[in-house]
């Protein structure tokens, strides 16, 4: 699959970047939500990867540009270190799955993989 | 030694008042520092824990346990935890008393080129540098405090990575403000997502004998401490007072 990952802590980039390249997918890893809204106007993605606390702000602003263009859109799975959202929280509906950290890799790799076509 | 990031701009004479409606109350600020201290702390944990399953599988697949590079990054991340866990504890030792803080004498400009190395390179604090300005602050701690607050500034600002820094010599304190983004009709309380440093720099600036206020609107943040004046400081001859 392609991936975007857009994530401001690095040695999580890092990481997550390596083992999901290493299980064959390609990832282009960003730190803000200002690259990540650039990578979407030129690139197509079958996935984001999307930490809620970017380095230039919220990252519901990427989802907010996703939400906005035509076409097919790619699921959203945040990561977040907030407390879990609330069933009734609106924000649940927009993305397609939600790690909260501390995650594992393995939990990381099976969320990825359960959107693989 | 990379060089300094400090640089000069011309800012235009302002007011740094602010909308009291924003303003508040310490528990507020406590419960806030805390819901931040708790989001940040998942970090560090996140990484180590990826570390320590990617050093597991090397180690099933027969490889080096911990490769250079994941040792890097663990070290990072224990870094990262020691300083919040550091952080917490100074902020409880404020918060009962049980810090001494020195009273200088401290240079502000050194105190901002310092701060501005503690950044690294990723936040430019840009302004006028006060040369010749020395008050009764606690150098350490005030370095901290203004890496603290252009950290949080430009987090809860525009992120751009550029802070505006200003200063301006009031009748008992030496006021300093750092700002991000345009501001808007709206403003809203600080919150927890303006980091644990924020917080931080915030007790250690009352400690200090000083106060800190905030405002934020959306994508932009403008935060003012008032550091107190008192003997032994000085405003030194030539001094710029903005």
């Amino acid at each position: 699959m392609k991936i975007l990952l857009a994530e401001d802590e690095r040695t999580i980039s890092q990481l997550i970047h390596q083992v999901l390249t290493a299980d064959g997918h390609q990832v282009n890893a960003v730190r803000s939500a200002a690259e990540a809204i650039q990578l979407l106007a030129a690139e197509v993605y079958d996935l984001i990867l999307l930490d809620l606390h970017l380095s230039d702000g919220e990252g519901f602003q990427v989802v907010d540009t996703i939400d906005s263009r035509p076409g097919v859109r790619p699921p959203v799975i945040v990561m977040t270190g907030e407390t879990p959202f609330a069933a009734e929280d609106p924000r649940v509906a927009r993305v397609a799955a939600v790690l909260y950290k501390p995650f594992a890799l393995h939990e990381l790799e099976a969320t990825v993989r359960s959107f693989a076509v | 030694m990379r060089p300094p990031i400090l640089r000069r701009t011309v800012h235009s004479e302002g007011d740094d008042q602010l909308e009291p409606e924003d303003l508040l109350g310490e528990g507020d600020y406590r419960r806030e520092a805390m819901g931040a201290f708790t989001h940040e702390i998942r970090t560090p944990i996140t990484s180590i824990r990826m570390v320590m399953e990617l050093a597991r599988r090397q180690s099933k697949a027969g490889q080096m346990l911990l490769d250079g590079e994941l040792a890097k990054m663990l070290n990072s991340s224990v870094d990262d935890l020691q300083q919040l866990a550091d952080d917490l504890q100074e902020l409880s030792r404020m918060e009962r008393g049980k810090v001494v803080v020195s009273t200088g004498p401290c240079d502000l400009a050194a105190a901002l080129e310092a701060a501005s190395e503690l950044i690294g390179r990723d936040i430019e604090i840009a302004g006028q540098v006060p040369e010749g300005v020395e008050g009764p602050w606690d150098v350490p701690r005030l370095v901290r405090a203004i890496a603290g607050f252009a950290t949080a500034a430009n987090r809860i600002g525009n992120g751009s990575g550029e802070v505006r820094f200003r200063h301006h010599l009031t009748q008992c304190s030496m006021r300093l403000a750092f700002e991000s983004g345009q501001p808007g009709p709206r403003t809203k309380p600080v919150s927890a997502d303006a980091g644990f440093a924020f917080f931080r720099a915030r007790q250690l600036i009352v400690t200090m004998g000083g106060t800190v206020e905030c405002t934020r609107g959306e994508r932009y943040a403008k935060i003012v401490a008032d550091l107190p004046l008192g003997t032994p400081g000085k405003l030194a001859d030539g001094a710029q007072s903005r």
